[in-house]
C-alpha cells in the first residue's frame, strides 16, 4: 500500500470540499444569516489537515487498484464526516448522527431524508443540502483529476473506482482532459436547467438547488412534499426529461458533441434504457387509469415517477405510495435497475442488467447443447469473460448486502416491507422507497445504528459496492 | 503530438512507457483484451480493442489525425498492412516494424511505395549495439555518434581504479586524454558531473570521446580488453542471425549454439561461414565440449530469460572475458545485475532510442535537428545535433552562450574529427554536437540555451 499516495489525494479531496463549503458560506451571508460559524469550522479543520497531506513529498507515485479503491472509499468517508458538521452547528440538524445520514443522503445522490420540514432550513443550509447533491454526482474525484495534471502510473484504478458502471472507458487519451470534458458536460446541463427553471417562474435559488438536485440525480428538495410542491406542468417535465438526460451515459454526449450520431443510436444500453422507461411509463399509465384519473394526468404522473425513479433520483410529483400494486412493483424494479452506467444516477446499472439477461441465456443454451461454444456480444463488442463474471459478482453481492441489510433493519424497525424497500431505495441511491418511508415519509423512524448501517449502504451504492468492502477488508491492510 | 500504437507487446509497451514522459496523446490498439487493460491501467493512455488491420478500429483510434502510426505487433505483416492502411486514411506519418530478414531486404526497396516513413527493426539493432560492445569489451554499453567519430562507453568504476577518489578535472591534468565525462550514475542519484566531482568507487560512468582516445585513456586505467576475435552465440533466434553477419563482416570468428535441428539447418544455409552447432546450452557437457572458454566472448540469445541467465553465469565461471545477457523483461533485468551480469541487451530498449528520436525530429522546424539521441536512463539523454542554419549563434565562445543548467556540451565532430569542447570552444555551422542533458524533451540545439 502506497501510504503516501493515498494520504496525498485525499489530503486534496480535503481541500477542495474546503473551497465547496465557501459556497453556502456566500449564500448565508447573501441572506443575512448567522451560519459563518457553521462552516468556518469544517472549512478551518480541513484546511489545517489537508493542506499539509496534499503537499506529502512523494517519490513513488505508482499506485494499483488496492489503491484505488482505498482512496475513493475514504475520500467519500471523510468528505461526508466533514460535511455533516455545519448542519450541527448551525443547529438544523442537531444531532451529528441525523447530519452524517442526511450528508451521506446527499453526497451518495440518495435523497433519503430524516427531516420532516424542510422549509424551515436555513438557506445557505438548505444550499449546501442540495450542493451535496450536484458534487456528490459526478464525483469529488473526478474533480481532482480535472484539475490536476496527473499523469501518475496508476491513477486510472482511482477513475474506475469512482466512476459507475462495469467497464469505464476513455474519452481521449488523457484522463484529465477526459475528467475535464465530463465535468464541462455536466455544468453545461446544468446551466441550461437552471434558466429554464427560472423562465418556468421558479424563484433563482429554487431553480438552482433544485437543478443541482437533478444533476446528481440526488432527489433533495426545499419543499415539504418534494415538486409536488409546485404544482407545475412545466416545472415537472423539465425536471423529467432533465432527470433522464443526467442518467444518461456522459459518453454519448461526448459522442454527439464530436458529430458521432450513428454510434449513439447504435447504442444498446440506451436503447434498453429507452424501451424501459416507456414501457413503465405506458404501463403505470394505463394502471393509474383504474383510481379515476384521466388519461393525460396519470400519463403526467407516471412520466414524472418513472423518470424519478429510473434515473435514481426520487423526486415526487404525487404520493406514489397510494397507487395500485402493479405500480408500485414496477417502481421497485426501476428502483433495482436504475440508470446507465457512466452517468450520475444509481442502481445496478442498465448495462448489468443486459449483461445477466443475456450471460444467463447463454448458460441456458448451454444447458441444451453442452457443445456449443457461444459468444455474447455486447454494444457489438465480443462480451469479454471477466467483465461477465466481474457482473455476476457485482450482482450477487449486491443480493446479500440487500438481504442481509433488510434483516438488521428488522430488527429495528417492525415491517419488512418498509425494511426492504428502504434497503433497496438507499442502496440505488433512489431515496423515497414505499410504505413508511415513501414520499410522504422519511427516514427519522430509524435509530442511530440503522442509519449508520444505511449510510453505509449508501456509500457502497454510490461507490458499486467493491471500495467500500475492499476498505473494511482486513486482506487490504495486510502487509506484504 | 497524437501517437497510434498498434501492438501493445514488449515493444509497444516500451514505445508508451518512453513516450508517455514527453506528454504525447497516445492511443494504443491491440487484439489482446488483457494487454490493452493492462496498458490503460499502467500508462495515462485511451486503448482500443481490435485488430491493426481493420479500417473501423483503426478510426476508432484516431488515424485519421494522427501525427505518427507505429505499427510494431509480433507479425511483420500486420504491420506492414497497417502502416499502409493508416497512411491511407490520412496519418501523417507511419512507422512499421520488419524484423524477418527477407521482408526487411525487401522493405529498403519498397518502403517508397508503401507510403511507409520508417521501418525499424529491433532485433537488428539490438545485434548492432552487441557487434559494438564486442567491439570495446571493457564497456557495458557503447553508443556511436557521427558515423562512429564519436564514442560514449559506459563502465564501472572499481575500487582497485587508479581514478578513485580523484575529481573529473584532476584525471583530465593526470592523464591528458581527450575523453569527458558525459554522466555518472551513483546508486539512484544520477549526475552530470563538473570539473571539481570526484568519482568513487562503484560509480557508473558514462565517457565521450573519439575511438582512439577512448582506448587509450582505459589502457591508462588498465581496465582494456582488446576487440573479441571469436565469439561464442547460445540461441540461433533472428538477433544471432543479425550479429552473426555483422561480426564476420569485420572478420570475427562466430559460433551458434541451437538446440532446434531445422532452425540449426536455416542458419548453416544463410551464414555458410559460421559454424553452427545443434546443442542444448543447458548441458554443460555440451558446453565444455565445444571450447566455450576458449572464446573471447559469450553472448546469450535464447528465447528464454531464465536460460540466458543461467548459461551467462555458467560461461562467466568458466572464465569467458565478455559475456553479454539477453534480457527482455526489464523486471529480471534488474535481478540479474546483483548476480554480476553487466551487460544486458534487449531488443525494446535498443529500439526506444531509435523511434523517439525519429518523432521528435519530426517535432522540430529547423535544420538543426536531432541525428542521434540514446536515453542514458530515466532522466538523462545524451542527443547529436547538426548545427544548421536555424542556429544563429555560431562563432560564439560555448562560455557566453548561456547553457541551461542540466546541459553540458561533450564533443563536438568537426570535419571528421572529434573536438574535445572547452569554454573558449566555439561552434560552427555543420558541426556535429554532442550533449548531455537532463533538460526533457529536446527537439532542437536552440533549445539548450537559456
Amino acid at each position: 500500500m502506497n501510504y503516501k499516495m493515498v494520504m496525498n489525494i485525499i489530503g486534496k479531496v480535503m481541500v477542495i470540499e474546503a473551497v465547496l463549503l465557501f459556497f453556502p458560506l456566500f449564500v448565508g451571508v447573501i441572506y443575512k444569516e448567522d451560519s459563518l460559524v457553521a462552516f468556518l469550522v469544517p472549512i478551518l479543520a480541513l484546511l489545517v489537515l489537508g493542506v499539509p497531506l496534499s503537499l506529502i513529498r512523494l517519490n513513488d507515485r505508482t499506485i494499483y487498484a488496492r489503491e484505488g479503491f482505498v482512496i475513493v472509499a475514504l475520500s467519500w468517508i471523510i468528505m461526508s464526516l466533514f460535511g455533516a458538521i455545519p448542519f450541527v452547528i448551525s443547529a438544523n440538524i442537531p444531532n451529528y448522527v441525523d447530519a452524517l445520514f442526511e450528508t451521506v443522503s446527499g453526497f451518495t445522490t440518495t435523497g433519503s431524508s430524516i427531516l420532516s420540514d424542510v422549509e424551515s432550513l436555513d438557506k445557505s443550509i438548505q444550499f449546501w443540502r442540495l450542493f451535496t447533491h450536484w458534487v456528490g454526482g459526478m464525483g469529488v474525484l473526478v474533480f481532482v483529476l480535472a484539475i490536476l495534471p496527473a499523469s501518475d502510473s496508476g491513477i486510472m484504478h482511482v477513475f474506475r473506482a469512482e466512476a459507475p458502471g462495469p467497464s469505464v472507458g476513455k474519452l481521449v487519451s488523457k484522463l484529465t482532459f477526459t475528467a475535464r470534458i465530463l465535468y464541462g458536460i455536466y455544468m453545461v446541463l446544468t446551466v441550461i436547467e437552471i434558466v429554464l427553471l427560472a423562465c418556468g417562474g421558479m424563484s433563482l435559488f429554487e431553480s438552482v438547488v433544485h437543478t443541482f438536485s437533478t444533476a446528481g440525480t440526488g432527489g433533495f428538495g426545499t419543499r415539504n412534499n418534494s415538486v409536488a410542491g409546485f404544482n407545475s406542468v412545466y416545472v415537472e417535465m423539465v425536471i423529467a426529461v432533465f432527470m433522464l438526460l443526467f442518467s444518461t451515459n456522459f459518453n454519448l454526449f461526448y459522442l454527439i458533441l464530436i458529430g458521432n450520431f450513428s454510434k449513439v443510436l447504435r447504442n444498446e444500453e440506451l436503447r434498453t434504457y429507452f424501451i424501459i422507461v416507456v414501457v413503465a411509463t405506458l404501463t403505470i399509465a394505463v394502471n393509474l387509469l383504474s383510481t379515476g384519473l384521466k388519461f393525460w394526468e396519470a400519463m403526467r404522473y407516471s412520466f414524472f415517477q418513472v423518470s424519478s425513479i429510473s434515473s435514481t433520483t426520487g423526486f415526487s410529483s404525487a404520493d406514489f405510495n397510494q397507487w395500485p400494486a402493479f405500480s408500485k412493483a414496477v417502481i421497485l424494479f426501476l428502483t433495482v435497475v436504475g440508470s446507465m452506467a457512466g452517468s450520475t444516477g444509481g442502481g445496478i446499472k442498465v448495462s448489468r442488467l443486459i449483461i445477466l439477461v443475456k450471460s444467463s441465456r447463454k448458460d441456458v443454451k448451454k444447458m441444451l447443447h453442452p457443445r456449443s461454444v457461444i459468444t455474447t456480444k455486447f454494444e457489438g463488442q465480443p462480451l469479454e469473460r471477466s467483465v461477465e463474471r466481474g457482473v455476476r459478482t457485482y450482482f450477487i453481492v449486491w443480493v446479500m448486502i440487500v438481504v442481509l441489510t433488510t434483516l438488521l433493519l428488522s430488527l429495528d424497525y417492525n415491517e419488512v416491507f418498509t425494511n426492504f424497500s428502504a434497503t433497496l431505495a438507499c442502496i440505488g441511491n433512489v431515496g423515497p422507497g414505499l410504505n413508511a418511508v415513501g414520499p410522504l415519509g422519511n427516514y427519522s423512524i430509524y435509530s442511530p445504528y440503522s442509519k449508520i448501517l444505511l449510510s453505509f449502504i449508501m456509500l457502497a451504492g454510490r461507490l458499486e459496492i467493491f471500495p467500500m468492502i475492499i476498505l473494511f477488508s482486513s486482506n487490504t491492510w495486510k502487509k506484504g | 503530438m497524437n501517437l497510434v500504437i498498434v501492438g501493445a507487446g514488449n515493444v509497444g509497451e516500451t514505445l508508451v512507457e518512453n513516450f508517455i514522459k514527453e506528454n504525447h496523446d497516445i492511443v494504443v490498439v491491440d487484439v489482446n483484451p488483457q494487454r490493452v487493460s493492462y496498458v490503460v491501467d499502467r500508462y495515462d493512455v485511451q486503448g482500443i480493442v481490435g485488430g491493426g488491420v481493420e479500417r473501423s478500429v483503426l478510426l476508432d483510434a484516431g488515424v485519421e489525425k494522427a501525427d505518427f502510426v507505429l505499427a510494431c505487433t509480433s507479425r511483420d505483416e500486420v504491420n506492414i498492412l497497417c502502416s499502409v492502411l493508416a497512411r491511407k486514411l490520412g496519418a501523417k506519418h507511419t512507422v512499421a516494424r520488419v524484423r524477418d530478414p527477407e521482408y526487411f531486404k525487401e522493405m529498403e526497396n519498397m518502403r517508397e511505395e508503401f507510403g511507409l516513413d520508417y521501418f525499424f527493426n529491433p532485433e537488428r539493432r539490438a545485434a548492432i549495439e552487441i557487434a559494438q560492445i564486442l567491439k570495446f569489451p571493457s564497456a557495458k554499453n557503447v553508443e556511436s555518434f557521427a558515423d562512429g567519430k564519436a564514442r560514449m562507453i559506459e563502465f564501472d568504476i572499481t575500487d582497485v581504479n587508479p581514478v578513485v577518489g580523484k575529481s573529473v578535472m584532476q584525471i583530465s591534468r593526470e592523464y591528458s586524454t581527450k575523453i569527458l565525462f558525459g554522466m555518472v550514475q551513483r546508486g539512484s542519484d544520477v549526475i552530470i558531473p563538473r570539473g571539481d566531482f570526484v568519482l568513487q568507487a562503484g560509480d557508473s560512468v558514462h565517457i565521450i570521446g573519439s575511438e582512439s582516445e577512448i582506448e587509450k585513456f582505459t589502457k591508462q586505467l588498465k581496465i582494456f580488453k582488446p576487440r573479441a576475435k571469436s565469439v561464442f552465440i547460445i540461441g540461433g533466434g533472428k538477433i544471432a542471425y543479425y550479429l552473426a553477419k555483422e561480426l564476420m563482416d569485420s572478420g570475427v570468428g562466430v559460433k551458434i549454439a541451437e538446440k532446434d535441428e531445422d532452425r540449426a539447418t536455416e542458419l548453416s544455409r544463410d551464414l555458410p561461414s559460421a559454424t553452427v552447432l545443434l546443442l542444448d546450452a543447458t548441458e554443460q557437457e555440451a558446453l565444455d565440449e565445444e571450447n566455450l572458454k576458449g572464446n573471447d566472448a559469450c553472448v546469450t540469445l535464447t528465447g528464454m530469460d531464465e536460460e540466458n541467465v543461467i548459461v551467462s553465469l555458467y560461461a562467466k565461471e568458466r572464465g569467458v572475458g565478455k559475456v553479454i545477457t539477453k534480457v527482455e523483461r526489464p523486471s529480471v533485468q534488474n535481478m540479474v545485475k546483483i548476480l554480476g551480469l553487466d551487460t544486458i541487451v534487449s531488443p525494446r530498449n535498443a529500439i526506444a532510442n531509435h523511434i523517439i528520436r525519429f518523432v521528435r525530429a519530426h517535432k522540430s522546424e529547423t535544420a538543426s535537428g536531432i541525428n542521434t539521441l540514446y536515453k542514458l536512463n530515466d532522466k538523462v539523454e545524451a542527443i547529436e545535433f547538426t548545427v544548421g542554419d536555424g542556429f544563429n549563434r555560431v562563432d560564439t565562445p560555448i562560455k557566453n552562450l548561456g547553457i541551461e543548467r542540466g546541459v553540458l556540451v561533450s564533443g563536438i565532430v568537426r570535419d571528421k574529427e572529434f573536438i574535445l569542447p572547452s569554454g573558449d570552444t566555439e561552434l560552427k555551422k555543420g558541426d556535429k554536437v554532442i550533449v548531455v542533458t537532463s533538460v526533457k524533451n529536446i527537439t532542437e540545439l536552440t533549445q539548450i540555451i537559456r
